[in-house]
């Protein structure tokens, strides 16, 4: 018996893997894709953040401000490569400077005491403008902080205090970090690595799930075909048994989802470099993944009239799963109602599974994904079993 | 063109029509379809989204974190949303929904310590800002502890002088100025051009998916059939590129207005947009017609209008802007109708431009329009004899 729903099972694979569209849908149209948007997603080479700076020294020294600015905040970013400074005469200079595109955003120091700051930014930069913004606020309330310091020894009764030496221990005090907040890095170690998938993955996994529910057709949309053509009441005529023509097609749409997933994965990974995770951890995510995929299309038979009318339906499906949960572009950014919608879909919890295996973590950490996929799967599936099993026994 | 051959190429363009609106499924793929992209992409995309978004978990505030998190919210283009875990911070780091974020810790005597989480790697801009806006915050505290040492008094004592001492400081002023014009990131702009790389998207992917009706015409003989009456060959491929080419106009209509009625969509020069998708059209019906007489079944159709509908339009800039591709792929992706209109749109949308810059574009769309058209009629003329 079991000889019987093989030979049927292979019979349909070599005749779906002959019709070219198959290997289309399941190979060639996600992997193309996934190129193109590994490629699209390198993005413009990232150049240092080009900014400005201009002093309009009234005396001979700078203002303490300019100093705290140009030799303090700016250097040091300029030393850890984050800006590129670059100085002009004067703030013509340095706005014809943005508007030709040489930098995105200066500070303009006017003025000794007390000294006015200014910001200019270009509209679109706006990491430069709101690095400059803050080193900006923060080196005007260091000045003005010194500047109430002497004045409240003053009033204290402090002899002279010299406002140069106030300024050397307020750094040392900045130095140490003393205040009220620090900024420390996480421990990696001690909380675990925040893990992140990897935005190649992210793109190789949205496509790969979205084809797939257009390759499980192949198999079990087949009865609706071979009901068209009469075949399928030759077939009931035969000693097979009616479930296993359906199981049959269960298994090929079944056998080439996991064959589509494995290969772009494969595909992904040796050469583009995207890091899926523990193996067997994604093995569980496929399996389910794919039940899913293929609960869904026996849904879509069992419902439907005609071919035509499944292809339609199960395209209309694909595409809002697909868009919903994220394979295109993620939701999940946005917040409220769209990420919670999404979490209706298969595709959602597939790169759910992902993110929980990323980092580095053991294959158990997808089991929570798998196990709503599997929930998908069979409220999904067992109405679909039903209702096909009527489409092959009426 | 003799009255046959003219009735004939309305009769055949009627008919069409006719399949495409009696197919409810049309309903869900010419309207519902891509104006769910549009919105959905709004939402992905636009707005909060498109922005950065630090994510703070702070279970028990004191009067230094809050400062932080105010003074944070405050910079343009920074979101912030709230948590209630490290755990779920992290999470929701690692699935990219929010780029960095703290964990307030509140220490001794007001002292606040907030762990940095970050995929690695990643966020050093944002961390900078933070830092900056940490030490703005931290300035009042080190002020306190250098006159309370300095005078020798505590902490309440210098408090009040520090306080009297600002009536006499002035302060460094701080002011910001924005040059330039519309930002590419103002969100009217960021909507616009997704439904901008939609419209292209579609014009093309709803022609070659609607080759089928081109198809089943053939293979059910009808095309012969007709041809077996007076009617010339010419009349016939008239006929059936004449209705690729309005099904095309429809898609671009239907994402045209539903963007700017249903999503407020400003396209800025409507004339030159609509004239940038007949071009799209043209060349949309071109490649629909050739499908439809090459490929021999109804999933063919499917699978290759799929394939090129969606690889060119990602290789061409609909999905993700041609601005921010790396510079050597961006002049392979010319090679697209897409990138031509996309190109011109975003010149369109963010740049100001209007008919008198972006002319060159249409002029090659047109022309690869016309030169598919002109192919596909001659393979289908090929099919009738």
């Amino acid at each position: 018996m079991a000889a019987q729903l093989w030979a049927m099972v292979w019979r349909d694979l070599w005749a779906r893997l002959r019709d070219r569209s198959a290997l289309v849908l399941g190979l060639l149209a996600p992997a193309a894709l996934i190129a193109v948007f590994s490629l699209t997603a390198e993005g413009p080479t990232q150049s240092d953040l080009e900014v400005g700076y201009v002093s309009s020294a009234v005396a001979d020294e700078d203002a303490p401000v300019a100093l705290a600015i140009r030799e303090g905040a700016l250097s040091s970013l300029e030393t850890d490569g984050t800006l590129t400074v670059t100085d002009y005469r004067d703030r013509d200079d340095l706005v014809a400077a943005i508007e030709d595109g040489d930098i995105g955003a200066g500070i303009v120091v006017t003025g000794d005491d007390p000294a006015a700051v200014e910001v200019i930014q270009d509209s679109d930069a706006v990491v430069s403008g709101a690095i400059l913004g803050a080193v900006a606020d923060s080196s005007a309330a260091a000045v003005d902080g010194i500047g109430r310091a002497v004045g409240a020894e003053m009033i204290l009764g402090v002899e002279s205090p010299s406002p140069a030496a106030l300024q050397q221990r307020f750094q040392a005090l900045a130095a140490e970090g003393e205040g009220a907040v620090t900024v420390v890095d996480v421990d990696d170690t001690a909380d675990g690595a925040v893990g992140g998938i990897d935005l190649k993955t992210q793109l190789a996994a949205g496509m790969a799930t979205f084809f797939l529910f257009f390759t499980v057709g192949f198999g079990v949309l087949g009865l609706l075909e071979e009901q068209r053509q009469g075949t399928l009441t030759r077939l009931l005529a035969s000693p097979v048994p009616a479930w296993q023509i359906l199981l049959a097609k269960l298994l090929v749409s079944f056998i080439i989802g996991v064959a589509s997933m494995a290969s772009l994965i494969a595909f992904s990974a040796i050469l583009l470099g995207a890091q899926w995770g523990n193996p067997v951890g994604v093995a569980v995510l496929v399996v389910t993944g794919v039940l899913a995929a293929v609960s869904t299309i026996t849904l879509v038979v069992g419902l439907a009239e005609t071919p035509e009318q499944a292809g339609a339906i199960q395209s209309m499906l694909a595409l809002v799963f697909g868009i919903l949960g994220g394979s295109f572009f993620s939701l999940a950014r946005s917040g409220g109602l769209a990420s919670t919608l999404s979490m209706i879909t298969p595709h959602f919890w597939f790169g759910e599974g992902l993110v929980q295996l990323s980092g580095g973590q053991p294959w158990t950490a997808a089991l929570g994904p798998a196990g709503a996929m599997l929930v998908f799967a069979v409220v999904v599936g067992l109405p679909g079993l039903l209702l096909a099993g009527r489409t092959v026994r009426p | 063109m003799t009255s046959s051959s003219f009735d004939a190429i309305v009769a055949i363009v009627k008919a069409n029509m006719i399949r495409l609106l009696n197919e409810r499924s049309n309903l869900f793929f010419l309207v519902i379809l891509p104006l769910m992209i549009v919105f959905a992409l709004g939402l992905a995309i636009g707005g909060e989204a498109s922005g950065n978004l630090v994510g703070v978990v702070d279970s028990t505030p004191t009067e230094a974190s809050q400062t932080v998190l105010d003074a944070v919210q405050d910079i343009d283009n920074v979101t912030m949303r709230r948590y209630d875990s490290a755990q779920e911070l992290r999470d929701e780091i690692a699935r990219r929904a929010v780029d960095v974020g703290w964990v307030a810790e509140p220490g001794r005597g007001g002292a606040v310590t907030l762990r940095w989480y970050a995929t690695a790697g990643e966020g050093f801009r944002l961390r900078e800002i933070v830092e900056n806006t940490v030490r703005s915050v931290n300035v009042d505290r080190q002020v306190l502890r250098l006159v309370t040492e300095d005078a020798g008094v505590d902490e309440a004592t210098a408090e009040m002088a520090l306080a009297e001492a600002e009536a006499f400081v002035e302060p460094t002023t701080v002011d910001r100025t924005t040059t330039g014009g519309d930002p590419e990131n103002n969100p009217a702009n960021i909507r616009a051009v997704l439904a901008a790389g939609e419209l292209t998207l579609f014009i093309f992917l709803t022609s070659l998916v609607g080759a089928s009706y081109l198809l089943s015409t053939r293979l059910l003989g009808v095309t012969r059939r007709t041809r077996a009456g007076p009617v010339p060959v010419s009349a016939i491929i008239a006929g059936e590129g004449l209705s690729r080419f309005l099904v095309a106009l429809l898609q671009a209509g239907i994402v045209f207005f539903g963007s700017w009625l249903l999503f407020g969509v400003d396209w800025k020069a409507p004339w030159a947009v609509l004239a940038l998708s007949v071009g799209m059209a043209l060349v949309g019906s071109g490649g629909a017609m050739l499908l439809g007489t090459l490929a021999r079944t109804d999933q063919q159709v499917s699978a290759i209008g799929l394939l090129l509908g969606l690889v060119l339009a990602a290789l061409g800039g609909s999905m993700q802007p041609l601005q921010f591709f790396p510079d050597t792929l961006r002049r392979v992706a010319f090679a697209t109708p897409h990138a031509w209109m996309n190109d011109a749109l975003w010149r369109i949308l963010v740049d100001g431009e209007g008919f008198a810059q972006i002319w060159p574009s249409l002029a090659v769309l047109t022309a690869a329009g016309i030169v598919l058209l002109a192919i596909a009629s001659m393979a289908l003329a090929r099919s009738l004899r």
